[in-house]
């Protein structure tokens, strides 16, 4: 009995659903993009890693791997995108996600159907204790997040991550200042799916196991609470969500043990899930943190010390 | 005979049977302002649209710089040097006003993927530059003070001017401006037109939706009048308010 | 002063499961119990929760374990294998358990095994029939109350052959067990040398609610009998399409996930069965230990135990012996208990091979006949006992 193995293991779980949050933060927060078959490209990273795994590719390989391929299905996807209006996008992209689900669990010689295929970790240390294995883990997915996350941050201060926010506003104006809509919308669906299959490998690893089952439309869903929740083009507000959404849904279920509830415990998760959405749309229907404000190193000196700037020339 | 920058040759576009713009040709020569006056419904907007590469014509052809743009999408048409500034501002209004003014600059390096992630250095030095022009004209329609707002936050006169800055911003060769004045207190709006003719002289060239025509007359040096989708009659200010079909045309018969 | 607020509980929230550490001297023994309150199976995990709270009752009243009182730890799977993996952690590290009963569906166990391997913990499973499971790495620590599909395939194979049918067609759930039992009764025909022919395999998904057009590749490729694998649920939608279809004229049969008085709340469903289905199998209790099990449920909930209440209420008895037989609650130890364990469940005989499964049991052949007495008016009826050594 460990108690700290298990707060490990969340912080494993954070860590993951933390790059798949800022992915959809980037589609959604930054570029306007509802996908709401986001478990898809999780999935498509998950199943790459384990089948490139099982004939004997290093981890990094197959995670490198994941993202790619994940990144070719989110450039599938952006084609029908720019033709397709945002909620029937969001359908399609859904319906996208379920039948690649559904493909893999039927299919039994193209990744093991029902039964799945299993996957051995990516960095196993011999005569390691729990504690040290965790960690390990720990450290190989919060690298792989540091990196999802420098480059989100990088694109969201950049005139790039600007223009991209542009057309989440205005697309048609957006075009006709230059910026062309397929190249941003379809390079933000390619960015957000490699992120998402870099997560899925992970996950694969960790639970050392994929299977049809463990990608349900449910995962995109709560991945949109953590963005919506942390606060939409934010990319800190991405993280605080998958953290907040994951200690939540932990830890309801363990607080459920501490007290005599007139409702059933197993209730009391979702009762208090519902709450905390109801309580953000009423009063944070921004998310938890505003939209971050683009920050280049130009635009820092200007809004500090523009008189000076301005002087300096005349 | 001098090239003209934008030929238009019997362009026509119909929604759903209805003709917004009907066989319309018009030359618009480099420098200086050209205004395009009509009552409303006259198809100004949708002819301006069409230009831009919103619509794609049914009929004819636009010339820009001589290449034929008919079917060019619209940020291609930005490439070219056309520029457009709408009726009803399309801002970004969740951008600051400096913000938006910086995503019409023309050329930027950092626009694209790699230099944001790679190179960014390249870019932080053109940025400073970009700033610095687009705080030049935020003054000159006295925004300035509203670098950092939202754009949002602006009111509906302000926004006018930021759709007309943005147009600026982006350095084009033919700025459309579609009633760039409307909603603006005479005296700015007079300011503003001042400021596009020293533009003009600068070698950009306006095509202006204007309604009043006395502010036409002291900027435009050529006028279409625009009627039920085709072009009315075309000259200089002075002649056209000459021209009794000018009032035919705003007021219904006589 | 939002945003503080939120960032205290969500600190408070993460310390809980550090402080959350039973106390050292445990006034209870815990036996922890995963099955699907939500999600699918939530219905049939609901009371199969009631089939555990029985017996810890009992447990509890004859004294309880070691000298303590048994507290049932029951968590919820939500039918999703990384919930199920979750609440395995949770049970091990959170509330100390030693054994636990579950978890209920074949994914979740596929997670758990390894997990309970690495931290010593045995499962014992009421409903994960997959035959897969006990090639795992592992098996040895997961145990299984209830019998695996190919048991049950190849009772049905048997009935085939007996009755001499020649066009086999199969309609089942498109998961482990649907395929599974499917798969079992096709390997039985073989290996009984049947000469007849297997004319197509259908899989649905469960959550669908029409199978017209399912049924109607049945129709066409023209069977004398139809293998059907169902929960409750589909399964009352299929029986009364197919009776719609005039599917009935055929002979059908059913398996324990179609079994109960679940599938007879829909008319049409009970008369397709009682016309159509010659025999269904399922696990099943034999002698007094099964009808002391059926009328201490009824009177306790209300209403008559559906399919694996019987084997989750042996999981829990089986979780207890085992504690007791220990004399340690340590989860080793309880292991090497449960390899010798040997007594008679709800469900029949209980005992465990070296994977773990479930050595000993029985099936019973059913039927569906008409009775007034019931509230729905038909009744299961066994028409034979067949036991496995």
């Amino acid at each position: 009995m460990d108690p700290l193995l298990y707060v490990f293991d969340l912080i494993v779980f954070i860590g993951i659903f933390g790059i798949v949050s800022l992915s959809l933060n980037l589609e959604f927060g930054f570029a306007g993009l509802a996908n709401f078959g986001k478990v898809a490209f999780f999935l498509i990273g998950a199943y790459t890693y384990a089948l490139l795994s099982q004939i004997g590719l290093p981890f990094y390989l197959c995670l490198i791997a994941g993202g790619l391929i994940s990144a070719i299905f989110g450039l599938l996807v952006s084609l029908p995108a720019l033709r397709l209006r945002a909620d029937y996008l969001a359908i399609a992209v859904l319906a996208f996600g379920e039948i690649l689900r559904l493909i893999v669990k039927s299919e039994d010689w193209l990744a093991g159907g029902d039964w799945g295929i299993t996957v051995s970790s990516a960095i196993s240390l011999a005569g390691a204790s729990h504690r040290v294995d965790a960690l390990v883990n720990i450290a190989l997915v919060y690298f792989c997040l540091f990196i999802c996350f420098t480059v989100a941050q990088l694109l969201a201060n950049s005139p790039y991550g600007r223009a991209m926010r542009a057309i989440r506003e205005d697309e048609i104006a957006a075009e006709t200042l230059g910026k062309s809509r397929a190249k941003f919308k379809a390079q933000a669906l390619m960015l957000g799916s490699a992120m998402a299959g870099v997560a899925g490998g992970l996950y694969a690893q960790y639970l050392h196991c994929v299977l049809p089952g463990m990608f349900m439309p449910m995962i995109t869903f709560t991945v949109w609470i953590m963005v919506l929740l942390g606060g939409p083009a934010n990319n800190w507000g991405a993280l605080l969500g998958a953290a907040l959404v994951e200690i939540f849904d932990r830890g309801t279920n363990i607080v459920k043990d501490y007290f005599v509830l007139p409702i059933d415990p197993s209730n009391l998760q979702y009762i208090l899930f519902g709450a905390l959405i109801i309580f953000v749309l009423l009063y944070r229907p921004h998310g938890l943190l505003k939209e971050s404000s683009i920050k280049t190193k130009a635009l820092r000196l200007a809004y500090n010390g523009r008189r000076s700037i301005k002087n300096k020339r005349s | 005979m001098e090239d003209a920058l934008l030929r238009i040759r019997e362009v026509s576009k119909h929604f759903g049977g209805v003709y917004a713009v009907n066989g319309v040709s018009l030359d618009i020569t480099h420098g200086g302002v050209c205004g395009l006056v009509g009552p409303n419904g006259s198809g100004k907007t949708t002819l301006f649209n069409t230009i831009l590469g919103l619509h794609r014509p049914d009929q004819g052809e636009i010339y820009f710089h001589g290449e034929c743009i008919n079917n060019l999408a619209p940020h291609q048409i930005y490439e070219l040097g056309l520029v457009n500034a709408f009726q009803l501002p399309r801002l970004f209004y969740d951008l600051s006003v400096l913000d938006n003014m910086l995503v019409a600059a023309r050329g930027h390096q950092g626009d694209r993927l790699f230099n944001s992630l790679f190179l960014r250095r390249r870019w932080q030095e053109q940025e400073k530059g970009l700033i610095e022009e687009a705080l030049d004209i935020l003054e000159l329609v006295e925004l300035d003070k509203w670098v950092s707002s939202p754009a949002g936050e602006l009111s509906g006169g302000q926004r006018k001017l930021l759709e007309v800055a943005r147009g600026l911003m982006a350095k084009p060769t033919l700025l459309l401006l579609d009633e760039p004045a409307a909603g603006i207190n005479p005296v700015l709006g007079k300011k503003i037109f001042q400021k596009l003719a020293d533009f003009s002289h600068n070698g950009i060239t306006f095509f202006v939706v204007e309604h009043r025509l006395e502010i036409l007359f002291e900027f435009a040096s050529w006028v279409y009048v625009m009627d039920k989708g085709r072009i009315a009659i075309a000259g200089q200010p002075q002649n056209i308010i000459g021209d009794p079909t000018f009032y035919t045309i705003y007021l219904g018969e006589e | 002063m939002i945003k503080r607020l939120l960032l205290v509980a969500a600190t408070l929230a993460l310390l809980i499961p550090v402080t959350a550490c039973a106390p050292a001297e445990a006034e209870t023994i815990k036996i922890g119990c995963i099955l699907d309150l939500s999600g699918d199976l939530a219905p049939m995990g609901a009371r199969m929760l009631d089939g555990a709270k029985l017996a810890v009752e009992e447990i509890n009243a004859a004294g309880g374990v070691l000298g303590k009182q048994v507290e049932l730890v029951a968590e919820d799977g939500k039918t999703d294998p990384a919930a199920g993996l979750d609440r395995v952690k949770k049970l091990i590290e959170i509330d100390g358990v030693q054994v636990i009963a579950g978890p209920m569906i074949s994914g979740s166990s596929k997670l758990a095994i390894p997990y309970a391997k690495e931290h010593k913990v045995p499962l014992i499973t009421m409903s994960a029939t997959a035959f897969e499971l006990s090639e795992l790495e592992g098996t040895e620590w997961f145990f299984r109350a209830c019998l695996m599909d190919d048991a049950q395939g190849r009772v049905l194979a048997d009935v085939i052959m007996d009755k001499g049918y020649t066009r086999v067609a199969s309609i089942v759930l498109d998961n482990l067990y649907g395929k599974g039992v499917e798969k079992a009764l096709i390997e039985g025909l073989e290996e009984g040398g049947w000469q007849g022919e297997v004319v197509v395999t259908v899989h649905y998904d469960e959550a669908k609610k029409d199978y017209r057009t399912e049924l109607g590749q049945i129709k066409d490729s023209n069977p004398d009998v139809v293998l059907i694998v169902s929960y409750a649920d589909d399964g009352i939608i299929v029986f009364k399409q197919a009776l719609e279809m005039g599917l009935d004229s055929i002979a059908w049969l059913g398996c324990d996930g179609n079994y109960g008085s679940g599938l007879f709340k829909e008319p049409r469903s009970a008369e397709f069965m009682e016309k159509a289905i010659v025999a269904g199998t399922r696990t099943v209790g034999s002698g007094s230990t099964y009808d002391e099990f059926v009328a201490k449920y009824t009177e306790e909930f209300g209403e008559a135990p559906e399919i694996y209440c019987d084997t989750t209420y042996d999981a829990v008895w089986a979780a207890a012996k085992a504690i007791e037989a220990a004399g340690v609650y340590d989860g080793v130890a309880i292991r090497t208990a449960l390899t010798k364990l040997e007594f008679e469940g709800a469900s029949g005989p209980i005992s465990f091979n070296e994977k773990g499964d479930r050595a000993s049991g029985s099936f019973e052949l059913w039927k569906v006949v008409k009775d007034p007495t019931t509230e729905t008016g038909y009744k299961n009826v066994r028409i034979k006992l067949v036991t496995l050594e």
